[in-house]
């Protein structure tokens, strides 16, 4: 635990803003991740009064961009710079990318956090992009290395002893995405330890699509009392423009336990539980936060959203990787010296009911935090009624680079309208890992 | 020498460097003229030099060609072609030098000066985008006759050469290369350097050809330059039905010059027919016009200093808010568009992508160029960003009170420096800045439908705006390749003011029989672009009756509406927008005229026996009498501001020179006579020529 170093300044979260989260496949899909984060960034500075014009000479109005992004577009390999620049921040803005897999948005407020609080940066633009539906299909190894021996080849012969090795299976492609959520050490898919998470916490399939069910209606209710338009700014869809997209497209409405048993277990096929309903869709968005020293935000008028009390990551065994947030929450809590029952709210992020219900249980559960976290307590208990109260990722979708910002930005719109004091945010990090924060109103 | 210098740059190769003194340009005057005489007297006689490169020492410009002061002080045939000979002749002495001549073309190079570049022996140009090769002649109402028509063909192919002097285009040196108008494109750094060593290097060699295959092959015989010529002359006669001489003269010059050898006798063709255009009226109006844009460009509208804009907002993102967008972001200018909810704002954008799409499409921009361009366009219903915009341009409903709330609702959302303008076609902007906490910076900006196409603006000055203002939005209106013209407040402003009495009277014309296609086609053989009852279908019939109630209030009986547009109104006509207008709307073409309207009209009324001539002059001495009482009254200050901002604002057609320059042809005089009699008619009042035409016509002429 790092010793508490004097005189670092409080960092506030001043405003945020973000895309609509969209399945991926769906009406976002045209807009590749640097030209979709553009939109939450470039609205991000204009309501924050940061944004630059034309032909102003060196208007640097913020010190840096940082942006979590898990599938790094192969035409913007520094995602954030990209976005930094058509957001119409100044070109000597630098800007980088972050990758912590599914809490790479956290990660970017992570970032933004110590570089304020140590006194570096004075106005940050902090965020996560995800564009699921443009992640690509590779050619496999076989095809590949086809392709070099191509580029070798200087002659005739050459060149047909080379294609001559060329079988119709090298056509098979890499399922980039799908490489991306299998777990590179137990070599399990994502889904599979949210199964075994389900088996090993006894979690049924009504439970799971309970919450699932829950989820929705939480997501819709929250859409039709217009609090998610609270956070969204919409998009306008290219190459026409001739629509947009204003909503999160993912909360459904009417669900029942009966269309809930129609789906199949997707992972397990034989003993699973964990099926493509009471998982997260795979989804386009992305969320754009403004990061400044609570004093100088104050100073200069803004009605500042929150400030950030802690935040911290966690590691554990990768094939319980769902199990994230329990690791992340009790480092934070022992960190600040808070428990559960101060938080107003609790956002746990939903890779998977199964996932987010065995975090539920292995927080309450004595013998866990005995064993598994070398506590002499319980973690403490997720009352539901604070938990995720404007729906999660079952329905609203799991971007995985935008994830951790969107949590955090929802917890903090959720304390402004309510009044309340104090938020934690967490999720669950594909590999192995759990990222916390803890947000508090002013 | 002041002009020209010639340094010897070594291996016997000399460059000439042309700085003209105490202009940012390169000019060919009669005083350049002179001294280039004297220089190739010497130049000639040198036989120590292997090669010469003429270069510019000017920033953007290599030669902008000739003066064209000079070019309009040609009063006779004689003079005219003394004139053009002696240009000619001196540029052909480039021609017969005994050495290599090469011209460096670092930027502008335009009319004469593409002439001198053509009589060298070869062309380099550089990569700048400074780089404008052309020969605008024929928008001037004349031809190239400096030898560029005779030498221009032979240089590139037919077509190319055919499409650069009739249409004047210009083009950058990549373009110029790929056309074999020049060798080599070489970087813009160091460039008169590395043309001379590019130069030296290519001695001897021969220029670059176009390249040859059938077609070419097929071109270069007679029948395929008659076919070609022809195929231009169509395109001619549809473009310009045959109101503009020198694309024809320039044809004509072609037929007789194309693949004959002897070049003093092309030459002399070529300065024939340049001096029967230079004298014509119609050339003096266009060079006039020509000047009278140039002097816009030059100034800021009033003496103040104007506030560089570099964010923009609009309100209202309708078709004018799209507009009006996707002009700010086409220079650049990120946008903010605020309307009321995200389906509004998603038709600005549309708007704006439809008008970017059609530049993609026929690749003048890149889909890079695009995706930047649209990404400068961003919607907001909060007015978020606001505060740090330098300009917000409210296109909203056009009805007062609103636009009062919005003004009010605007200022406390933006700094207290940032400048409101309405692009309003008829409220009064003095009005507007009764709501507001600092009415100066409130003026008016009347842009035009279709706004990526109709280059005017009007900068109306309300009681209270200040200079400030309007030279801020002046100099926006120009950074967005637009003429602007400063407009005094009254209804209508300039051009809606003098546009209705002409359409209202189309109207009077159509209720007493004469037929729809009869009016539209006089006013298109008169040179309109569009005839007048097909420009209301185009504006909107619902559109023009609320301008024409607002005019009619102010202006009373002159004003007034025929009664037929009450009838057509009623019969639930908007024109384009509903399909259903005074003409049948199809796949958005006005398909025929609407013949159901003929019941409304008198099909023996008196206006059928009218000749053509008449008609014009009934539907344009209205537009006259009122445009001398705006001149009066100051709307604008000068007859060459008012025919400017028609030309620009309407199509008024420009080879006669605009409204007033029209009525000084026929005679203020005759206008007078033609009204007096409309008006002693039953025509009654609204005809009447009022006091300051008289007066004008008393005088003789509005110019003076």
């Amino acid at each position: 635990m790092a010793a508490a170093v004097p005189n670092l300044r409080e960092v506030a979260i001043v405003e945020g803003v973000r895309t609509p989260f969209v399945k991926a496949g769906d009406k976002l899909g045209v807009l590749p991740a640097q030209d979709l984060g553009q939109y939450a960034f470039r609205e991000l500075a204009e309501r924050m009064g940061l944004a630059d014009g034309y032909g102003r000479k060196a208007r640097v109005t913020v010190d840096e961009v940082i942006i979590g992004n898990v599938g790094g577009p192969v035409d913007a390999s520094n995602v954030s710079r990209v976005i930094s620049m058509n957001a119409g921040m100044h070109k000597a803005v630098p800007a980088y990318t972050v990758n912590r897999n599914c809490a790479s948005g956290m990660e970017a407020i992570s970032q933004g956090y110590l570089r304020i609080a140590m006194g570096e940066s004075d106005a940050l633009l902090v965020g996560g992009v995800e564009s699921m539906s443009n992640i690509p299909l590779l050619f496999g190894k076989k095809m590949t290395e086809l392709f070099t021996s191509l580029f070798k080849a200087k002659t005739l012969g050459q060149r047909l002893t080379a294609m001559s090795k060329f079988r119709p299976f090298f056509l098979k492609p890499v399922i980039a995405i799908q490489e991306a959520l299998k777990d590179p050490f137990c070599g399990m898919n994502m889904g599979q330890t949210a199964d075994l998470l389900a088996k090993e916490f006894a979690i049924s399939r009504e439970e799971q699509d309970q919450f699932s069910i829950e989820s929705h209606n939480k997501a819709v209710a929250a859409q039709e009392a217009g609090r998610l338009a609270e956070e969204i700014v919409p998009v306008p869809l290219p190459p026409k423009y001739a629509s947009s997209i204003a909503d999160d497209i993912g909360p459904r409405k009417g669900l029942t336990l009966e269309k809930m048993a129609r789906f199949k277990p997707f992972f397990d096929r034989v003993n699973g539980t964990v099926t493509v309903a009471n998982a997260c869709p795979i989804t386009d968005g992305a969320v754009a936060l403004a990061l400044m020293p609570y004093d100088l935000a104050k100073e200069r008028g803004y009605n500042v959203l929150g400030k950030i009390k802690a935040i911290t990551a966690a590691g554990l065994e990768p094939e319980r990787m769902g199990l994230g947030p329990v690791y992340a929450t009790a480092k934070i809590l022992k960190m600040t010296g808070m428990s559960l029952h101060d938080m107003d709210f609790i956002e746990v992020n939903e890779a998977f009911s199964a996932q987010v219900l065995a975090v539920q249980k292995a927080m309450a559960s004595k013998s866990f935090a005995e064993e598994r976290l070398g506590m002499g307590k319980v973690v403490g208990e997720i009352d539901p009624e604070k938990l995720n109260v404007n729906g999660g990722a079952v329905a609203l979708g799991h971007p995985v680079g935008a994830s951790g910002a969107r949590i955090a930005l929802t917890a903090l719109k959720q304390l402004q309208r309510s009044g309340k004091q104090f938020a934690l945010s967490t999720l669950c990090i594909g590999g192995g890992q759990g990222q916390a924060i803890i947000l508090e109103r002013v | 020498m002041a002009n020209f210098s010639l340094i010897d740059r070594g291996d016997q190769w000399f460059e000439l460097l042309f700085e003209q003194p105490g202009s940012v340009a390169n000019v060919l005057n009669e005083s350049v003229f002179k001294e280039f005489s004297a220089l190739l007297d010497n130049l000639e006689k040198r036989s120590d030099i292997k090669g010469l490169v003429f270069t510019s020492a000017k920033k953007t410009i290599f030669i902008a060609g000739a003066d064209v002061n000079l070019i309009k002080s040609l009063d006779t045939f004689d003079r005219a072609l003394k004139a053009c000979s002696g240009g000619q002749q001196m540029i052909h002495r480039i021609s017969k030098l005994p050495f290599e001549t090469v011209a460096a073309i670092s930027g502008a190079c335009l009319g004469g000066g593409l002439e001198l570049s053509l009589a060298c022996t070869k062309r380099v140009a550089s990569t700048s985008k400074n780089v404008k090769i052309g020969l605008p002649e024929v928008q001037l109402g004349i031809l190239p006759g400096f030898g560029g028509s005779i030498r221009l063909p032979r240089v590139t192919s037919l077509p190319f050469a055919l499409d650069m002097i009739l249409t004047g285009k210009q083009i950058d040196g990549k373009r110029a290369w790929k056309n074999a108008i020049v060798s080599a494109v070489l970087p813009e750094q160091d460039f008169n350097k590395r043309a001379l060593e590019w130069a030296k290097k290519n001695a001897g060699k021969p220029p670059k050809y176009p390249k040859s295959n059938f077609m070419s092959f097929f071109i270069s015989t007679p029948i395929g330059r008659a076919m070609a010529l022809n195929t231009a002359r169509k395109g001619v006669m549809n473009k310009t039905k045959g109101h503009y001489p020198s694309p024809l003269k320039i044809l004509d010059l072609l037929g007789k010059t194309l693949g004959k050898s002897d070049m003093d006798w092309c030459l002399e063709q070529e300065a024939k027919h340049f001096a029967s255009l230079a004298i014509t009226p119609i050339s003096k109006r266009l060079i006039e016009l020509f000047l009278l844009t140039e002097k816009v460009k030059k100034n800021n509208g009033t003496e103040a200093e104007p506030a560089g804009v570099e964010r923009g907002a609009v309100l209202g993102a309708g078709i004018m808010g799209g507009g009006i967008s996707h002009a700010f972001a086409n220079i650049g200018i990120p946008v903010r568009m605020k309307d009321l909810d995200n389906e509004a704002i998603v038709l600005g954008h549309k708007q704006a992508a439809e008008v970017f799409g059609k530049r993609l499409k026929r690749r003048r921009m890149t889909k890079t160029e695009f995706d930047g361009k649209m990404r400068l366009i961003s919607g907001t219903q909060i007015y978020s960003g606001f505060k740090t915009v330098d300009v917000v341009v409210e296109a909203i409903v056009e009805n007062m009170e609103i636009k009062k709330k919005v003004i009010q609702e605007t200022e406390m959302n933006i700094s207290d420096s940032c400048v409101i303008a309405s692009n309003t076609s008829s409220l009064s902007i003095s009005e507007m800045q009764s709501v507001s906490k600092i009415p100066e910076r409130i003026a008016g900006m009347h842009f035009f439908n279709p706004v990526d196409r109709m280059p005017l603006v009007e900068v109306i000055a309300g009681d209270k705006t200040s200079e400030k203002t309007i030279s801020t939005l002046y100099e926006l209106a120009k950074r967005m390749r637009k003429t602007p013209v400063v407009v005094k407040d009254c209804p209508g402003f300039l051009v809606n003011r003098l546009l209705l009495p002409y359409m209202n009277e189309s109207v009077f014309l159509l209720q007493d029989g004469v037929s729809i296609d009869r009016i539209d086609r006089v006013m298109l053989q008169f040179g309109m672009p569009m005839g007048p009852l097909r420009l209301a279908d185009e504006v909107g019939l619902d559109t023009a009756a609320k301008v024409a109630k607002i005019l009619n209030e102010a202006y009373g009986k002159r004003a007034e509406a025929a009664p037929l547009t009450g009838k057509i109104a009623e019969s639930g006509r908007l024109g384009r927008k509903n399909r259903k207008g005074f003409y049948v709307w199809e796949k958005d073409k006005a398909r025929r005229p609407d013949e159901s309207i003929y019941e409304f009209v008198d099909a023996g009324g008196k206006s059928a026996s009218l000749s053509d001539e008449e008609l014009v002059d009934r539907m344009i001495s209205p537009m006259i009498n009122e445009a001398a009482l705006a001149l009066q009254e100051g709307v604008v200050k000068t007859p060459g501001e008012l025919d400017l901002a028609l030309i620009m604002g309407t199509g008024f057609p420009p080879f006669r020179g605009g409204l007033l320059r029209y009525a000084d042809s026929i005679g203020v005089d005759r206008i007078r006579n033609n009204l007096d009699r409309f008006s002693q008619g039953e025509l009654g009042e609204r005809l009447l020529p009022n006091p300051a035409l008289s007066e004008f016509a008393d005088r003789g002429t509005f110019y003076g």
